[in-house]
Parts: C-alpha cells; structure tokens; sequence
C-alpha cells in the first residue's frame, strides 16, 4: 500500500482545477483528480505523471449526484488512499437573468457548489483527521461577497461556502485540519470568460488574473492556514473598497454594471463577440 | 481536382502555391494584392482579388473548387489592434467554412499553429497534452477559436484538417512569420545584437519545405478533425545561435540582457510606441521551453523532418546568396 498522502481536487479536467492540479503535481504531490467524464482529465494525468513524476489518480464522475459523492469515497477508502488534502473546486457559473434559465439547472447548480463540498467534507472528515495535518480548500468566489448582479444563484452558493468554510474552520483547529476559502475574481479559465475579460473595460481587466497564478498564491496560501483568501492586488483593492464604500453607493455600483451586462447582452450589440462567443 | 489557397502570399503560402503548381494542380489564390504573388509562372492558376473577411469575395473563389488550403492569417504579434486578430483569424476562418459547407467541398486543409498548444516542459508536447499557461497572445488566442471552429464544421459534416506548424524557417522572404530567417539575416549583416539571456531554453524549429510537405500529406491522408504537429527539432536558443554563428562565420556579437530589463525597456516602449514589436509578454514567450512533438505527423501522415543543421545552411547558404 502506498503511504503517500494525496490531494484530492474536483472539477480537476478544466479551468482553474486544472491549474490547481498542474501546480500541486509541481509541488510534488500525489493526486486523486475528479471531473466529469471527457478527453480533458486523462490528458492532464498523463501530462503529469510524465512530467512531474508523482502518481495521479482519476476519478470520472457527476458530483451534482449524492450518490457519486459516496461511490467516490468508497472507492478512494477500499482502494487505501490516504486523504489529506480536499480542495472542493468543482462548480457551475452563469451569468443571466433570473427567470431566464431552468429550475433544474438551478438545482444542479446548488447541488454542485453546495451540496457536493459539504458531502465530501463530511465524507473525507475522518480521513482527514487521522492523516493529520491536513487541509480543506473550498473554492468560492468574490461574487461570494456582494451582489453581483445576475448572480443570483452563482454569489448565494458561493457565500454559502464563505460561511461554510468559517464555521468549519473553527471546529476543525484542534484536529489540526485548517479549513480555508479562496475567492478569485475574474479569471481566464474558459475560452468565452477569457474572451470577455479581454473585452472588459479598463478597470475590470486590472483586476482579471490567469487561473495557474491564482493556483499558486491560493496553495500557498492555504498551506499556511490562511481562513480567507482574495487572490492579487486589484481584488484586495476592491474588497477594501467594499467595506469603505457606503451601501447606496455600493448598490450605485451594482446597478451600473447591470446596465453593462444588460447591454451587452443585446444581440444587435454583441458583433464579433457573438463569433467569437460560439467558437468558445 | 481544383483547389483554392488563401494566403498565398505568405511565406508559407507561396511556398506551398509553387510545391501545387509543380505537381501541376490548377490552383486558385484568393489574395487582397495580386501583385504581391511572388510565383514565377501563373500557368493553371486563377487570381480572385479580395479577403476573407468578405463573405462575397470568397464565394466567387471558391466556387468550383474542390479543395481548400486555408493558410491566411494574421500573424504579427503587437499590442495594438488586437480586433484585427480577431477578423482575420476567427470570423475570417468562419467565412471560410462556411463557404466550404455551401460548395461542398472535398477536403479543407486549416493551417493553425503550434502557438496554441503553448510552453512545455521538459518533455515535448504532443496534441493531446493539455496547455499549460492561459493564453496571453491574441495571436495565439485567435488561432485556438479558429481551431474550434474547424472541429465545430467537422462535427456538422466537413472534412477538414488542423496542421500546426511551428517556428518555421527556411529560404525565402525573411518577412515576420519567417523570424529565425529574421534573425539569421541579422546576424549575417549587423555587428550586434542584443538578446535576452535565455540560452538554455528549448523551442521547436521547423524547415518550411517540411512543413510544405506537411500540408499536402494532411490533404492526401489527415483524418477529419485531427490536429498535426508539422515541427522540427527541438533546439535552445543557444544552439540556435552558436549555429548560425559557427556556419556563416558571423561578425556580430551577441550581448546577453537579463530578461527583466528587457521586460523594462518593453514595457517603456510601450508607453510611446502602440506598434512596437517589442512587448513584454513576446519576451516572456521566449524565457519557456516551447519543444514539440511531431510523431503523430509522422506515424500518421508520413511527415518527415530535415536535421535542424542541413536546413539551416539552406537558409544560410539562400540568405547569402539571394539576399543583400
């Protein structure tokens, strides 16, 4: 049996799980990574067993269900896999009018980036305990702190996980398993969000960082039981802003962004974006 | 047998418009300046000015045809005018298909471009690894959409193929997508030059009639929505230039910059010149390994690569000979 320790990383195939996964396997750590079924998750585990030389293990499956939160411990467990790192990364994003999608699409969106991290929390606590020191990184977001407009549902799992990952942490400290939250803003992870951070006004594209330097700080970051994590500069700026500036001026804010959004959104305006928006 | 070509006045679209003409194929070019056509004949080949980016102009081309090569691109790597990447490579590559859909055409060769599969590590990359680095070149970002855009026609019913070539160089106008050409002739003809020190850093090279080569095997034998890596050898800068160097028994002194005060004087330049070639995150490409892996081209297609030294004296021999 092997009695290495591994990280575990949902959402590992695409975006910014793969940057956490590209950045652990640097640092040398053995791997179980999880996402959904599709080319991307063994690609990058060979990539990484050949390059990086530590062992990877994939796991294919839809975390939206509670029953592969299960299968995927069982196996993990039977398969004597010590856990001691969690990093809860798998979610599902969206911007859009309320009404304007599905109530199922909702219901897997809240499945996935709530309910999955508090199932494997749960799941993986023993794990974690007798592997100590250990630690769970959940991945929220900084529409977890405001009220970004037309993230409705998106900023209320994510501020779920804020509070979650608070809560939990000071449960955990005695069992010497640090709990910490990172909350990236804007970030080139896909090809349709990397097309519009590069069409973002000025302000905006300060703040829009690559996902394998988000990666990298928030790794650091958490092996140093940091509780909150705001990755860069601009973000920082931002979230001071956020407690200095008074609540009518905040909502001033959102509102104007939500007639950004709202323009944007209108097919006449949308040009080149819109080619581009389907090859992406 | 009729096939259309754009960017026939490209460095490797030229080359690849003479390599058709001597197999006697009738060829059609779709270019915006038909003067700027470098061929020395114009036997079995019809001249339709106008651009990509005009649906109507493509149309009148294309008509008729029966194969594509689509090589036309822009390729030149500047912080401004970022939309026209954008144009040209994306909705012009759009135009394309779409219009190789209408006319039913056989088989579409779509040039993209190593550039997509970004930096390696120590081991060459092949298509299959995933990228490591986000995209930061527009240049890079607009080939990668258009890629899409090829699997996204396959998936609808065309039979189109991806060739991604990668540094190119080789005889021929030393024009921009034709840089270690560039930088041979530099070499050859000035007493310095400044580079930044990063000689220990590996890229790929590949020799143009290779490449050339590649795009006929991937029209006779590519498989529908495949990428190929059409490279060469993988070579670090320092090889790079201690060859060139060593054959042509070069004059110039090579001044090493640390990367950082390039990085500097880059983002300086910036702030006077839009149009500089020198930008900040062009040298960061450089300070990578960028090495490549063309077995697949080679168990597939049958492609072959010439030894990085034979090439090189080719150029070098060329440059010495044909150019001032």
């Amino acid at each position: 049996m092997n009695r290495e320790k591994y990280t575990l990383i949902t959402g590992a195939g695409t975006g910014f799980g793969k940057a956490l996964a590209l950045e652990c396997a640097r640092l040398g750590h053995p791997l179980v990574l999880v996402s959904l079924p599709g080319p991307e998750l063994s690609c990058l585990a060979d990539f990484i067993r050949k390059n990086h030389q530590v062992p990877v293990i994939s796991v294919e499956t839809d975390l939206s269900e509670e029953g592969n939160c299960i299968a995927l411990y069982n196996r993990i467990r039977n398969a004597g896999i010590r856990i001691n790192v969690l990093i809860n990364n798998a979610g599902i994003g969206g911007t859009d009018r309320f009404e304007k999608k599905a109530m199922s699409f909702y219901k897997k969106q809240l499945q996935v980036n709530v309910l999955a991290p508090t199932f494997l929390s749960y799941l993986f606590l023993d794990e974690l305990k007798s592997n100590s020191p250990s630690h769970i990184l959940n991945v929220s977001s900084m529409a977890g702190f405001f009220c970004v407009p037309q993230k409705q549902v998106y900023g209320g799992s994510k501020s779920y996980l804020l509070s979650f990952s608070g809560s939990l942490a000071l449960e955990l400290k005695k069992q010497n398993i640090s709990v910490s939250v990172v909350c990236p803003g804007a970030m080139n992870t896909t090809d349709s969000l990397t097309w519009q951070n590069k069409k973002a006004s000025h302000i905006l594209k300060w703040s829009v960082m690559n996902p394998e330097r988000v990666a990298s700080i928030a790794l650091k970051k958490m092996f140093a039981k940091r509780k909150v994590i705001i990755p860069g500069f601009w973000n920082n700026v931002i979230c001071l802003l956020h407690r200095l500036l008074p609540e009518w001026f905040r909502v001033f804010l959102m509102e104007q962004q939500l007639k950004r959004i709202e323009r944007k959104q209108d097919p006449q305006k949308q040009g080149l974006a819109g080619t581009v928006s389907i090859a992406a | 047998m009729k096939i259309l070509i754009t960017g026939a006045t490209g460095y490797l679209g030229s080359r690849l418009t003479q390599r058709l003409q001597q197999e006697g194929h009738v060829l059609v070019l779709l270019v915006r300046e038909p003067k700027a056509i470098l061929s020395a004949s114009f036997a079995n080949m019809t001249i339709h000015k106008g651009d990509i980016t005009d649906p109507a102009s493509i149309a009148k081309a294309m008509e008729g045809c029966t194969h594509v090569y689509h090589t036309a691109a822009v390729a030149k790597y500047q912080s401004s005018g970022m939309d026209r990447f954008y144009e040209v490579n994306v909705t012009g590559t759009r135009n394309i298909l779409e219009a190789a859909m209408r006319f039913n055409i056989q088989k579409l060769v779509f040039t993209s471009s190593a550039a997509v599969f970004g930096p390696s590590l120590d081991i060459p990359l092949t298509e299959k690894d995933p990228r490591i680095e986000s995209f930061e070149s527009d240049y890079d970002f607009s080939k990668h959409l258009a890629g899409n855009l090829v699997r996204e026609f396959v998936q609808k019913g065309l039979n189109a193929v991806i060739v991604n070539p990668s540094r190119v160089f080789g005889p021929g106008p030393a024009t921009y997508s034709n840089g270690v050409t560039r930088m041979i002739r530099y070499l050859l003809t000035k007493k310095i030059l400044f580079i930044p020190e990063i000689g220990a850093y590996r890229s790929n090279y590949s020799f143009i009639e290779d490449v050339v080569d590649g795009h006929v095997l991937a029209m006779q034998k590519g498989k529908a929505g495949e990428s190929y890596i059409l490279g060469g050898e993988n070579i670090s800068y320092a090889e790079l230039f201690n060859s060139v160097a060593g054959y042509s028994s070069s004059k110039c002194r090579l001044i090493k910059i640390p990367v950082d005060i390039i990085k500097g004087a880059a983002h300086f330049t910036s702030l006077f010149n839009r149009n500089t070639e020198l930008t900040a995150s062009l040298i960061t490409r450089f300070a990578k390994h960028r090495m490549l892996n063309s077995r697949k081209a080679i168990s597939e297609l049958g492609y072959r690569i010439t030894p990085f030294q034979e090439g090189l004296h080719l150029t070098i021999d060329y440059l010495k000979n044909y150019a001032p």
